[in-house]
């Protein structure tokens, strides 16, 4: 289990993240092998993983609307609204900084006694120095310690890391935790 | 203050990554004011028609305008989805730059202005805005040199067109060669901004200047790279003499053309194709054809200058080379040549990034890269989704995400000397 998040903790996923976890097509498996509640603001939902809708035809991939009830059914999350007066706030404050998705996830997170998962750095630092009582979890970190609950083969990992990679078009940042194991799983080998 | 006296651009650009307790109790009213009222003009809305959407008394808008009433959350959050704003740039802490959108829809003299116009003024005064924001988050202002305003009161409008083509072209040191980067000249060396985002189709282009956003040109997208030239040239002509009047170039057919007009497009001919250049280079093939010029020179003649045929065939008319109303017998005769900009087609990506300046694009992705911009911001700023920027991203850097690259290894934002000292 990573660091000492306490068990059946809600994870907020911001689009980063998602987009990252779809593109695998085993994105309900990662998540189900973690021991947290894991769900999605709606305008995430709605608006930022438009493009990763993939319908096959004689022509090759043809990108099509995913659509919220297949972002459910895919990963079994749940899909969130800002509603308290504690998250209007907070969402005030986060969206002086960030985009309405990023915003939302981390407001709802602070909301709720939450925490998000994000690969993005401003989003990471803010919520480091501005909610340091909100957890984060990376998109390798996430990869990383779903291993443990699933018997994927390195050749499926691979598999996983390399749709994030091509697909999702995500490169972890350096700092990123696991980004090691990331990297040498990939490294070399890469297509 | 009053919100003039107060320099755009002068807030701190800490700005970027230092969040606020509560947004709206300690930015100033007023900005935040004059922020929705540019949004709400720039959709050419009135406030009567935003209240009833809001569902407030129309005194209610006009105090928030004014800044003589605090919004509330939920306003603010409904006016920003109602706007297509974000919160992050309604909350910007400065005095908002001065736009353009008004002044340039009342320079539409004839024509009406619709929906899609409205829209493709709106478009075009956000890149601006967005092009200064990058500008202020990389501390990278665009270097202004402006030449002084070209005065051709009185003159003939064709020979005002080439005189001062050739003064610009001796003063930009541009030689009689063609200008196959002329977008980067202006923006590199006379530090105009130039976008090229989709206008309707009567739209060749469109020219605005504020002292906060400076001179900017939009060329419209959907044209030939040929045609797009053309329509930069003679948008610059237009700023060359008559900067502080915004214009909307458009195609009206069977109307006398003005002054303006005339001049305008007798500077891009002659800026696009300098006389003496185009004569010799027209000899030469002349000697080597041995005086038979073919249709077939002619095109790789306006190839050569990144000209259409018919501009082409009009300038050499012009100038005396071949006989006047050559490009009229051409066409009678069926001689058809199709304008493309990209023989083996584009690709998408490159067609949709076009519309931003390279400058724009790689200080963007620095912003990102020092965590000044997130993800879905720099998709916004890009005017494209998240993993299509996340493809620039690894182009800008000149990444390969083979062999476990990381979007670290080239750091943009570092500066030059720490790097040269390693």
């Amino acid at each position: 289990m990573p660091r000492a998040i306490p068990e059946g903790r809600l994870f907020l996923l911001d689009a980063c993240c998602l987009i990252n976890l779809l593109t695998t097509e085993r994105a309900g498996e990662i998540l189900e092998a973690l021991p947290y509640r894991w769900a999605v603001p709606r305008f995430v939902a709605e608006n930022e993983v438009l493009r990763l809708g993939v319908k096959r035809g004689s022509h090759g991939e043809v990108q099509r609307p995913i659509t919220v009830a297949e972002i459910r059914a895919e990963t079994g999350v749940e899909i969130l609204d800002i509603e308290s007066p504690i998250e209007i706030k907070e969402r005030l404050r986060f969206g002086e900084l960030l985009d309405q998705g990023e915003a939302n996830a981390c407001a709802l997170a602070v909301g709720r006694q939450g925490g998000v998962a994000t690969d993005d750095k401003k989003a990471l630092a803010l919520l480091a120095r501005t909610a340091p009582e909100v957890p984060t979890l990376q998109s390798p970190e996430i990869l990383f310690e779903s291993l443990e609950g699933n018997r994927w083969t390195d050749l499926e990992v691979r598999r996983m890391l390399r749709a994030i990679r091509d697909r999702a078009k995500f490169v972890p940042h350096r700092g990123a935790p696991h980004f090691d194991w990331w990297t040498k799983l990939l490294g070399g080998n890469s297509k | 203050m009053p919100i003039s006296e107060v320099v755009f651009g002068a807030h701190d650009r800490a700005n970027w990554s230092l969040m606020s307790s509560d947004p709206l109790a300690e930015i100033d009213p007023r900005f935040l004011g004059a922020r929705l009222r540019q949004a709400r003009e720039a959709r050419d809305w009135t406030q009567q028609q935003v209240a009833d959407q809001l569902g407030v008394a129309r005194t209610t808008l006009v105090a928030i305008e004014k800044g003589e009433r605090r919004i509330r959350p939920e306003e603010l959050m409904r006016l920003g989805a109602l706007y297509e704003r974000q919160l992050w740039e309604l909350l910007q802490r400065g005095a908002p730059p001065e736009g353009f959108a008004v002044q340039l829809r009342a320079s539409m003299a004839s024509g009406p202005v619709d929906a899609e116009l409205i829209t493709s003024i709106e478009v075009f005064e956000r890149l601006a805005e967005d092009y200064v924001r990058l500008e202020e988050i990389c501390q990278a202002p665009l270097r202004r040199r402006y030449p002084p305003q070209y005065e051709i009161e009185g003159l003939d409008p064709e020979l005002a067109g080439e005189d001062v083509a050739c003064s610009e072209r001796n003063r930009l040191g541009l030689g009689d060669g063609p200008l196959p980067t002329l977008r980067d000249i202006l923006e590199n060396d006379v530090g105009i901004r130039v976008f090229q985002p989709e206008l309707p189709s009567r739209v060749a282009g469109m020219f605005a200047y504020t002292e906060d956003l400076g001179a900017c040109i939009a060329v419209n997208r959907h044209h030939a790279q040929e045609r797009r030239a053309l329509s930069l040239a003679q948008e610059y002509g237009h700023f060359l003499t008559d900067r502080f009047h915004p214009e909307i170039l458009t195609f009206e057919q069977g109307e006398r053309r003005s002054r303006a007009e005339r001049f305008a497009e007798a500077f891009s001919r002659s800026f696009l194709m300098p006389s003496e250049g185009l004569r010799k280079r027209y000899l030469e093939l002349q000697r080597e054809r041995k005086g038979a010029v073919t249709r077939g020179d002619l095109y790789r003649l306006a190839s050569f200058y990144f000209v259409s045929v018919e501009a082409m065939t009009r300038r050499l008319a012009n100038e005396r080379l071949i006989p006047a109303g050559t490009w009229d017998r051409l066409r009678q005769e069926g001689f058809q040549v199709r304008e493309t900009e990209y023989p083996l087609g584009p690709p998408s990506q490159a067609r949709r990034e076009e519309a931003l300046p390279p400058r724009y694009v790689s200080l963007a992705v620095e912003a990102w890269q020092r965590a000044e911009l997130s993800e879905g911001q720099l998709a916004q700023m890009l005017r494209t989704d998240r993993i299509s920027a996340r493809e620039i991203i690894e182009r800008v850097q000149g990444l390969s995400t083979e062999e476990g690259a990381t979007a670290d290894l080239v750091d943009w934002s570092a500066p030059l000397l720490r790097v040269a000292s390693r």
